[in-house]
Protein backbone atom coordinates (compact mmCIF):
# COMPACT_ATOMS: atom_id res chain seq x y z
CA UNK A 1 0.00 0.00 0.00
CA UNK A 2 2.73 2.40 0.99
CA UNK A 3 4.27 2.17 -2.43
CA UNK A 4 1.15 3.41 -4.16
CA UNK A 5 0.26 6.04 -1.58
CA UNK A 6 3.61 7.61 -2.25
CA UNK A 7 3.04 7.91 -5.95
CA UNK A 8 -0.23 9.70 -5.31
CA UNK A 9 1.58 12.65 -3.81
CA UNK A 10 4.11 12.67 -6.62
CA UNK A 11 1.45 13.26 -9.23
CA UNK A 12 -1.04 11.24 -11.15
CA UNK A 13 0.75 11.31 -14.48
CA UNK A 14 3.19 8.61 -13.44
CA UNK A 15 2.50 5.43 -15.30
CA UNK A 16 2.55 2.01 -13.75
CA UNK A 17 5.88 0.31 -14.44
CA UNK A 18 6.39 -3.37 -15.18
CA UNK A 19 7.96 -3.87 -11.79
CA UNK A 20 5.05 -2.19 -10.03
CA UNK A 21 2.62 -4.24 -12.04
CA UNK A 22 4.30 -7.41 -10.83
CA UNK A 23 4.03 -6.18 -7.27
CA UNK A 24 0.37 -5.37 -7.71
CA UNK A 25 -0.21 -8.81 -9.14
CA UNK A 26 1.58 -10.55 -6.31
CA UNK A 27 -0.30 -8.53 -3.71
CA UNK A 28 -3.81 -8.72 -5.09
CA UNK A 29 -4.21 -11.57 -7.52
CA UNK A 30 -5.36 -14.08 -4.95
CA UNK A 31 -7.78 -11.64 -3.39
CA UNK A 32 -9.28 -10.82 -6.74
CA UNK A 33 -9.53 -14.46 -7.74
CA UNK A 34 -11.07 -15.44 -4.39
CA UNK A 35 -13.48 -12.56 -4.56
CA UNK A 36 -14.65 -13.83 -7.92
CA UNK A 37 -14.89 -17.30 -6.54
CA UNK A 38 -16.98 -16.19 -3.55
CA UNK A 39 -19.20 -14.49 -5.99
CA UNK A 40 -19.62 -17.37 -8.44
CA UNK A 41 -18.25 -20.60 -6.96
CA UNK A 42 -16.67 -21.27 -10.35
CA UNK A 43 -12.96 -21.78 -9.85
CA UNK A 44 -11.81 -21.95 -13.45
CA UNK A 45 -13.93 -19.03 -14.50
CA UNK A 46 -12.68 -17.04 -11.52
CA UNK A 47 -9.09 -17.68 -12.48
CA UNK A 48 -9.65 -16.71 -16.09
CA UNK A 49 -11.51 -13.55 -15.21
CA UNK A 50 -8.97 -12.56 -12.56
CA UNK A 51 -6.19 -12.93 -15.11
CA UNK A 52 -8.13 -10.96 -17.69
CA UNK A 53 -8.64 -8.23 -15.12
CA UNK A 54 -4.90 -7.86 -14.56
CA UNK A 55 -4.21 -7.89 -18.27
CA UNK A 56 -6.75 -5.12 -18.65
CA UNK A 57 -5.19 -3.22 -15.78
CA UNK A 58 -1.88 -3.29 -17.65
CA UNK A 59 -3.42 -2.32 -20.96
CA UNK A 60 -5.16 0.69 -19.43
CA UNK A 61 -2.26 1.71 -17.19
CA UNK A 62 -1.85 5.06 -18.91
CA UNK A 63 -5.34 6.15 -17.98
CA UNK A 64 -5.44 5.11 -14.37
CA UNK A 65 -4.59 6.76 -11.13
CA UNK A 66 -1.93 4.72 -9.38
CA UNK A 67 -3.32 5.54 -5.96
CA UNK A 68 -6.45 3.46 -6.51
CA UNK A 69 -5.05 0.45 -8.32
CA UNK A 70 -6.49 -2.09 -5.94
CA UNK A 71 -10.04 -0.83 -6.17
CA UNK A 72 -9.56 -0.46 -9.91
CA UNK A 73 -8.54 -4.05 -10.54
CA UNK A 74 -11.41 -5.31 -8.39
CA UNK A 75 -13.82 -3.16 -10.33
CA UNK A 76 -12.51 -4.49 -13.64
CA UNK A 77 -12.75 -8.06 -12.35
CA UNK A 78 -16.26 -7.53 -11.07
CA UNK A 79 -17.44 -6.00 -14.33
CA UNK A 80 -15.82 -8.68 -16.44
CA UNK A 81 -17.44 -11.33 -14.32
CA UNK A 82 -20.86 -9.68 -14.45
CA UNK A 83 -20.59 -9.62 -18.24
CA UNK A 84 -19.74 -13.31 -18.30
CA UNK A 85 -22.50 -14.23 -15.88
CA UNK A 86 -25.06 -12.43 -17.96
CA UNK A 87 -24.61 -15.16 -20.50
CA UNK A 88 -24.93 -18.11 -18.18
CA UNK A 89 -26.95 -18.61 -15.05
CA UNK A 90 -24.71 -20.21 -12.49
CA UNK A 91 -25.64 -22.55 -9.74
CA UNK A 92 -23.71 -21.56 -6.68
CA UNK A 93 -21.71 -24.27 -4.96
CA UNK A 94 -18.79 -23.39 -2.77
CA UNK A 95 -16.17 -26.10 -3.10
CA UNK A 96 -14.26 -26.45 0.07
CA UNK A 97 -10.64 -26.93 -0.66
CA UNK A 98 -9.17 -26.64 2.80
CA UNK A 99 -7.16 -29.59 3.94
CA UNK A 100 -7.75 -30.42 7.52
CA UNK A 101 -5.49 -32.26 9.73
CA UNK A 102 -7.89 -34.92 10.89
CA UNK A 103 -5.42 -37.00 12.83
CA UNK A 104 -7.15 -36.98 16.15
CA UNK A 105 -10.71 -36.96 14.93
CA UNK A 106 -13.09 -39.84 15.18
CA UNK A 107 -14.69 -41.05 11.97
CA UNK A 108 -18.01 -40.11 13.54
CA UNK A 109 -16.92 -36.50 13.97
CA UNK A 110 -15.52 -36.31 10.47
CA UNK A 111 -18.71 -37.53 8.95
CA UNK A 112 -20.75 -35.06 10.93
CA UNK A 113 -18.51 -32.27 9.86
CA UNK A 114 -18.78 -33.32 6.25
CA UNK A 115 -22.52 -33.27 6.51
CA UNK A 116 -22.49 -29.90 8.18
CA UNK A 117 -20.15 -28.47 5.55
CA UNK A 118 -22.50 -29.55 2.82
CA UNK A 119 -25.35 -27.84 4.60
CA UNK A 120 -23.24 -24.74 5.06
CA UNK A 121 -22.37 -24.69 1.37
CA UNK A 122 -26.04 -24.89 0.49
CA UNK A 123 -26.77 -21.99 2.79
CA UNK A 124 -23.97 -19.92 1.33
CA UNK A 125 -25.57 -20.37 -2.05
CA UNK A 126 -28.72 -18.74 -0.66
CA UNK A 127 -26.97 -15.56 0.40
CA UNK A 128 -27.25 -12.84 -2.23
CA UNK A 129 -24.00 -12.35 -4.17
CA UNK A 130 -23.16 -8.95 -2.72
CA UNK A 131 -23.52 -10.05 0.87
CA UNK A 132 -21.80 -13.36 0.31
CA UNK A 133 -18.73 -11.80 -1.30
CA UNK A 134 -18.29 -9.45 1.60
CA UNK A 135 -18.94 -12.12 4.17
CA UNK A 136 -16.49 -14.62 2.69
CA UNK A 137 -13.81 -12.04 2.03
CA UNK A 138 -14.00 -11.17 5.67
CA UNK A 139 -14.29 -14.65 7.09
CA UNK A 140 -12.07 -16.62 4.77
CA UNK A 141 -9.50 -14.12 3.46
CA UNK A 142 -9.58 -12.14 6.67
CA UNK A 143 -10.04 -8.79 4.98
CA UNK A 144 -11.05 -5.92 7.25
CA UNK A 145 -14.35 -4.12 6.62
CA UNK A 146 -12.35 -1.03 5.74
CA UNK A 147 -10.37 -2.95 3.11
CA UNK A 148 -13.48 -4.51 1.62
CA UNK A 149 -15.15 -1.12 1.48
CA UNK A 150 -12.14 0.28 -0.36
CA UNK A 151 -11.87 -2.61 -2.79
CA UNK A 152 -15.52 -2.72 -3.72
CA UNK A 153 -16.07 1.01 -3.61
CA UNK A 154 -18.60 0.72 -0.84
CA UNK A 155 -19.14 2.72 2.33
CA UNK A 156 -18.31 1.13 5.68
CA UNK A 157 -22.01 1.22 6.43
CA UNK A 158 -22.81 -0.77 3.33
CA UNK A 159 -20.21 -3.39 4.15
CA UNK A 160 -21.61 -3.73 7.68
CA UNK A 161 -25.10 -4.04 6.29
CA UNK A 162 -24.08 -6.80 3.92
CA UNK A 163 -22.28 -8.61 6.69
CA UNK A 164 -25.28 -8.59 8.95
CA UNK A 165 -27.50 -9.66 6.10
CA UNK A 166 -25.23 -12.64 5.38
CA UNK A 167 -25.14 -13.56 9.04
CA UNK A 168 -28.90 -13.31 9.38
CA UNK A 169 -29.50 -15.61 6.45
CA UNK A 170 -26.88 -18.02 7.74
CA UNK A 171 -28.49 -18.11 11.16
CA UNK A 172 -32.02 -18.52 9.85
CA UNK A 173 -31.20 -21.18 7.31
CA UNK A 174 -29.02 -23.24 9.66
CA UNK A 175 -31.64 -23.14 12.36
CA UNK A 176 -34.33 -24.24 9.98
CA UNK A 177 -32.39 -27.23 8.83
CA UNK A 178 -31.71 -28.58 12.26
CA UNK B 1 -22.20 -24.14 20.47
CA UNK B 2 -25.13 -23.02 18.38
CA UNK B 3 -25.42 -23.56 14.68
CA UNK B 4 -24.09 -20.17 13.74
CA UNK B 5 -21.05 -20.50 15.94
CA UNK B 6 -20.51 -23.91 14.49
CA UNK B 7 -20.77 -22.48 10.98
CA UNK B 8 -18.28 -19.74 11.81
CA UNK B 9 -15.95 -22.36 13.16
CA UNK B 10 -16.28 -24.47 10.06
CA UNK B 11 -15.73 -21.51 7.84
CA UNK B 12 -12.26 -21.21 9.31
CA UNK B 13 -11.52 -24.39 7.42
CA UNK B 14 -13.02 -23.10 4.23
CA UNK B 15 -10.78 -21.88 1.52
CA UNK B 16 -11.29 -20.94 -2.09
CA UNK B 17 -10.28 -24.02 -4.06
CA UNK B 18 -7.02 -22.83 -5.59
CA UNK B 19 -3.62 -24.37 -5.16
CA UNK B 20 -0.35 -22.48 -4.83
CA UNK B 21 0.69 -23.93 -8.17
CA UNK B 22 -2.28 -22.32 -9.78
CA UNK B 23 -1.01 -18.93 -8.62
CA UNK B 24 2.38 -19.45 -10.28
CA UNK B 25 0.69 -20.62 -13.46
CA UNK B 26 -1.65 -17.63 -13.44
CA UNK B 27 1.26 -15.28 -12.79
CA UNK B 28 3.23 -16.68 -15.71
CA UNK B 29 0.21 -16.39 -18.00
CA UNK B 30 -0.57 -12.82 -17.03
CA UNK B 31 3.03 -11.66 -17.33
CA UNK B 32 3.28 -13.26 -20.75
CA UNK B 33 0.19 -11.29 -21.79
CA UNK B 34 1.36 -8.00 -20.26
CA UNK B 35 4.85 -6.89 -19.33
CA UNK B 36 6.62 -9.65 -21.23
CA UNK B 37 4.55 -9.12 -24.35
CA UNK B 38 5.37 -5.46 -23.94
CA UNK B 39 9.10 -6.03 -23.63
CA UNK B 40 9.20 -7.76 -26.97
CA UNK B 41 7.52 -4.88 -28.71
CA UNK B 42 9.67 -2.37 -26.84
CA UNK B 43 12.73 -4.13 -28.17
CA UNK B 44 11.34 -3.52 -31.62
CA UNK B 45 10.59 0.12 -31.07
CA UNK B 46 13.82 0.77 -29.22
CA UNK B 47 15.98 0.98 -32.27
CA UNK B 48 14.90 -0.93 -35.28
CA UNK B 49 17.14 -0.51 -38.29
CA UNK B 50 14.40 -1.37 -40.74
CA UNK B 51 12.13 1.16 -39.20
CA UNK B 52 14.88 3.72 -39.06
CA UNK B 53 15.65 3.30 -42.75
CA UNK B 54 11.99 3.29 -43.67
CA UNK B 55 11.52 6.54 -41.78
CA UNK B 56 14.65 8.05 -43.30
CA UNK B 57 13.62 7.02 -46.79
CA UNK B 58 10.15 8.42 -46.29
CA UNK B 59 11.57 11.68 -45.02
CA UNK B 60 13.99 11.88 -47.94
CA UNK B 61 11.16 11.27 -50.37
CA UNK B 62 9.01 13.93 -48.77
CA UNK B 63 11.84 16.44 -48.85
CA UNK B 64 12.81 15.63 -52.42
CA UNK B 65 9.26 15.37 -53.73
CA UNK B 66 9.07 19.00 -54.92
CA UNK B 67 12.40 18.57 -56.74
CA UNK B 68 11.32 15.30 -58.31
CA UNK B 69 8.07 16.84 -59.45
CA UNK B 70 10.02 19.79 -60.81
CA UNK B 71 12.59 17.66 -62.65
CA UNK B 72 10.24 15.10 -64.08
CA UNK B 73 7.23 17.31 -64.62
CA UNK B 74 8.71 20.52 -65.94
CA UNK B 75 7.74 21.08 -69.53
CA UNK B 76 8.54 24.11 -71.63
CA UNK B 77 6.99 24.85 -74.99
CA UNK B 78 8.44 27.48 -77.29
CA UNK B 79 7.36 29.31 -80.41
CA UNK B 80 10.17 27.66 -82.35
CA UNK B 81 8.74 24.19 -81.96
CA UNK B 82 5.77 23.18 -84.06
CA UNK B 83 5.29 26.76 -85.37
CA UNK B 84 4.31 27.84 -81.91
CA UNK B 85 1.12 25.81 -81.85
CA UNK B 86 0.82 23.44 -78.90
CA UNK B 87 -1.71 21.42 -77.04
CA UNK B 88 -1.63 21.22 -73.27
CA UNK B 89 -2.37 17.90 -71.51
CA UNK B 90 -6.07 18.72 -71.21
CA UNK B 91 -6.40 19.47 -74.90
CA UNK B 92 -6.32 23.24 -74.48
CA UNK B 93 -4.69 25.00 -77.39
CA UNK B 94 -1.87 27.50 -77.13
CA UNK B 95 -0.41 29.57 -79.92
CA UNK B 96 2.84 31.20 -79.01
CA UNK B 97 4.09 34.33 -80.67
CA UNK B 98 7.66 34.69 -81.83
CA UNK B 99 10.17 34.49 -78.98
CA UNK B 100 7.55 33.43 -76.43
CA UNK B 101 7.55 30.38 -74.29
CA UNK B 102 5.18 28.72 -71.91
CA UNK B 103 5.98 26.27 -69.16
CA UNK B 104 3.94 23.99 -67.00
CA UNK B 105 4.41 20.94 -64.83
CA UNK B 106 2.88 17.83 -66.34
CA UNK B 107 2.61 16.14 -62.93
CA UNK B 108 0.98 19.05 -61.14
CA UNK B 109 -1.20 19.68 -64.18
CA UNK B 110 -3.40 16.84 -62.98
CA UNK B 111 -4.18 18.85 -59.85
CA UNK B 112 -4.31 22.36 -61.24
CA UNK B 113 -4.18 23.67 -64.77
CA UNK B 114 -1.45 26.22 -64.30
CA UNK B 115 0.96 27.58 -66.90
CA UNK B 116 3.66 30.16 -66.75
CA UNK B 117 3.89 32.48 -69.70
CA UNK B 118 6.82 34.49 -70.90
CA UNK B 119 5.85 36.56 -73.89
CA UNK B 120 2.69 36.39 -75.84
CA UNK B 121 0.21 33.66 -76.41
CA UNK B 122 -3.26 32.94 -77.55
CA UNK B 123 -5.21 30.37 -75.58
CA UNK B 124 -8.22 28.29 -76.45
CA UNK B 125 -9.02 26.63 -73.17
CA UNK B 126 -10.96 23.42 -72.84
CA UNK B 127 -13.71 23.85 -70.30
CA UNK B 128 -13.10 22.23 -66.96
CA UNK B 129 -11.37 23.21 -63.76
CA UNK B 130 -9.76 26.59 -63.35
CA UNK B 131 -7.07 27.36 -65.88
CA UNK B 132 -4.38 29.75 -64.75
CA UNK B 133 -1.71 31.63 -66.65
CA UNK B 134 0.87 32.96 -64.25
CA UNK B 135 2.77 36.06 -65.22
CA UNK B 136 5.06 38.44 -63.41
CA UNK B 137 2.17 40.90 -63.22
CA UNK B 138 -0.39 38.56 -61.87
CA UNK B 139 -2.47 35.55 -62.66
CA UNK B 140 -4.97 35.23 -65.47
CA UNK B 141 -7.65 32.77 -64.56
CA UNK B 142 -10.35 31.23 -66.69
CA UNK B 143 -12.65 28.26 -66.79
CA UNK B 144 -12.85 27.69 -70.52
CA UNK B 145 -12.54 30.39 -73.10
CA UNK B 146 -10.33 32.00 -75.70
CA UNK B 147 -7.98 34.74 -74.76
CA UNK B 148 -4.63 36.28 -75.53
CA UNK B 149 -1.96 37.15 -73.02
CA UNK B 150 0.96 39.39 -73.65
CA UNK B 151 3.56 40.02 -71.00
CA UNK B 152 7.02 41.51 -70.64
CA UNK B 153 8.93 43.19 -67.82
CA UNK B 154 6.81 46.32 -67.99
CA UNK B 155 3.26 45.26 -68.61
CA UNK B 156 0.67 42.58 -68.94
CA UNK B 157 -2.08 42.75 -71.48
CA UNK B 158 -4.92 40.30 -71.60
CA UNK B 159 -7.59 40.23 -74.22
CA UNK B 160 -10.63 38.06 -73.89
CA UNK B 161 -12.21 36.75 -77.06
CA UNK B 162 -14.79 34.40 -75.68
CA UNK B 163 -16.18 33.52 -72.27
CA UNK B 164 -14.82 35.17 -69.15
CA UNK B 165 -11.31 35.78 -67.92
CA UNK B 166 -10.23 36.80 -64.44
CA UNK B 167 -7.11 38.95 -64.28
CA UNK B 168 -6.18 39.57 -60.68
CA UNK B 169 -9.81 39.97 -59.70
CA UNK B 170 -10.78 41.99 -62.80
CA UNK B 171 -13.35 40.09 -64.84
CA UNK B 172 -13.07 40.40 -68.60
CA UNK B 173 -15.91 39.45 -70.91
CA UNK B 174 -15.72 38.86 -74.63
CA UNK B 175 -13.85 41.66 -76.40
CA UNK B 176 -12.66 43.24 -73.15
CA UNK B 177 -9.02 43.86 -72.59
CA UNK B 178 -6.95 44.86 -69.62
CA UNK B 179 -3.55 46.49 -69.47
CA UNK B 180 -1.56 46.18 -66.28
CA UNK B 181 1.73 47.96 -66.14
CA UNK B 182 4.02 49.31 -63.51
CA UNK B 183 2.43 52.72 -64.06
CA UNK B 184 -1.19 52.08 -64.77
CA UNK B 185 -4.12 49.77 -65.10
CA UNK B 186 -6.63 50.31 -67.84
CA UNK B 187 -9.50 48.34 -69.20
CA UNK B 188 -11.72 48.75 -72.22
CA UNK B 189 -13.18 47.27 -75.36
CA UNK B 190 -11.06 46.28 -78.28
CA UNK B 191 -11.27 48.33 -81.42
CA UNK B 192 -12.95 46.88 -84.43
CA UNK B 193 -9.56 46.28 -85.96
CA UNK B 194 -9.18 43.27 -83.81
CA UNK B 195 -7.05 42.20 -80.96
CA UNK B 196 -4.26 44.10 -79.37
CA UNK B 197 -1.66 41.76 -80.67
CA UNK B 198 -3.10 39.32 -83.02
CA UNK B 199 -1.11 36.37 -84.03
CA UNK B 200 -3.90 35.20 -86.22
CA UNK B 201 -4.23 38.48 -88.12
CA UNK B 202 -1.57 40.77 -89.47
CA UNK B 203 -2.35 43.68 -87.23
CA UNK B 204 -1.03 44.94 -83.95
CA UNK B 205 -3.58 47.13 -82.33
CA UNK B 206 -2.87 49.29 -79.31
CA UNK B 207 -4.96 51.54 -77.20
CA UNK B 208 -3.43 54.04 -74.83
CA UNK B 209 -0.41 51.74 -74.53
CA UNK B 210 2.98 52.88 -73.24
CA UNK B 211 5.32 53.24 -76.21
CA UNK B 212 7.88 50.98 -74.58
CA UNK B 213 5.42 48.11 -74.80
CA UNK B 214 4.58 48.89 -78.38
CA UNK B 215 8.26 48.95 -79.26
CA UNK B 216 8.82 45.63 -77.61
CA UNK B 217 5.90 44.16 -79.51
CA UNK B 218 7.44 45.41 -82.75
CA UNK B 219 10.84 44.05 -81.83
CA UNK B 220 9.34 40.65 -81.28
CA UNK B 221 7.17 40.74 -84.32
CA UNK B 222 9.95 41.76 -86.72
CA UNK B 223 12.91 40.32 -84.88
CA UNK B 224 14.67 43.68 -85.00
CA UNK B 225 16.42 45.45 -82.18
CA UNK B 226 14.90 48.84 -81.44
CA UNK B 227 16.72 51.22 -79.14
CA UNK B 228 14.60 53.63 -77.20
CA UNK B 229 15.69 55.06 -73.93
CA UNK B 230 13.47 57.73 -72.55
CA UNK B 231 11.69 58.30 -69.31
CA UNK B 232 8.88 60.09 -71.10
CA UNK B 233 5.56 58.29 -71.13
CA UNK B 234 4.16 58.30 -74.61
CA UNK B 235 0.92 56.48 -75.11
CA UNK B 236 -0.03 55.06 -78.44
CA UNK B 237 -3.45 54.19 -79.76
CA UNK B 238 -3.80 52.72 -83.19
CA UNK B 239 -3.20 49.82 -85.47
CA UNK B 240 0.15 48.78 -86.85
CA UNK B 241 0.75 46.41 -89.73
CA UNK B 242 2.57 43.29 -88.74
CA UNK B 243 3.95 42.74 -92.26
CA UNK B 244 5.45 46.17 -92.82
CA UNK B 245 8.12 47.16 -90.34
CA UNK B 246 8.99 50.57 -91.77
CA UNK B 247 5.48 51.86 -92.10
CA UNK B 248 4.64 50.58 -88.64
CA UNK B 249 7.64 52.36 -87.20
CA UNK B 250 6.61 55.53 -88.94
CA UNK B 251 3.03 55.33 -87.76
CA UNK B 252 4.27 54.85 -84.25
CA UNK B 253 6.83 57.66 -84.10
CA UNK B 254 5.27 60.41 -86.15
CA UNK B 255 2.50 61.49 -83.79
CA UNK B 256 5.06 62.06 -81.05
CA UNK B 257 7.57 63.79 -83.29
CA UNK B 258 10.15 61.12 -82.66
CA UNK B 259 12.98 60.53 -85.09
CA UNK B 260 14.21 57.24 -86.46
CA UNK B 261 17.72 56.39 -87.40
CA UNK B 262 19.26 53.14 -88.48
CA UNK B 263 22.00 51.62 -86.43
CA UNK B 264 24.20 48.64 -87.11
CA UNK B 265 21.73 45.79 -87.18
CA UNK B 266 19.03 47.81 -85.43
CA UNK B 267 16.93 50.91 -85.24
CA UNK B 268 17.25 53.78 -82.84
CA UNK B 269 14.35 55.97 -81.95
CA UNK B 270 15.39 59.38 -80.74
CA UNK B 271 13.64 62.16 -78.99
CA UNK B 272 14.01 65.39 -80.92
Amino acid sequence: MGLFKKSESEGKKEILTAREFEEVFDLYYKQVRNFLYYKTSKSELSEDVAQDAFVKLWETREKIDKSSLKAYVFTIANNLMINKLKREQLKYKFLNYAEERNDNQTPQYLMEMQEFDEKLQAVLAKIPDGAREVFLMNRIDGLKYREIAEILGLSMKAVEKRMSRALAILRDELDRKV
Amino acid sequence: MNELEKAEDRLKHFKAPFSEDSFDAARAKVMARTINAEEVSEAHTGFNFNRFYAAAATLALIISLPFLIYFFGSTTLTAEENSGKHFLPDGSEVMLAEGSSISYNSILWNFARTTNLDGEAFFNVESGAQFTVETAFGDVTVLGTQFSVWVNEDALVVQCQEGKVDVEGEILKADDYILLSTEQTSTGKWTKDGPFISITENHLTFENTPIQIVIEALEKEFGTDIQFSSSSVYRFSGSLRADDFESSLEILTKPFGLEISSDKGGVVILEP
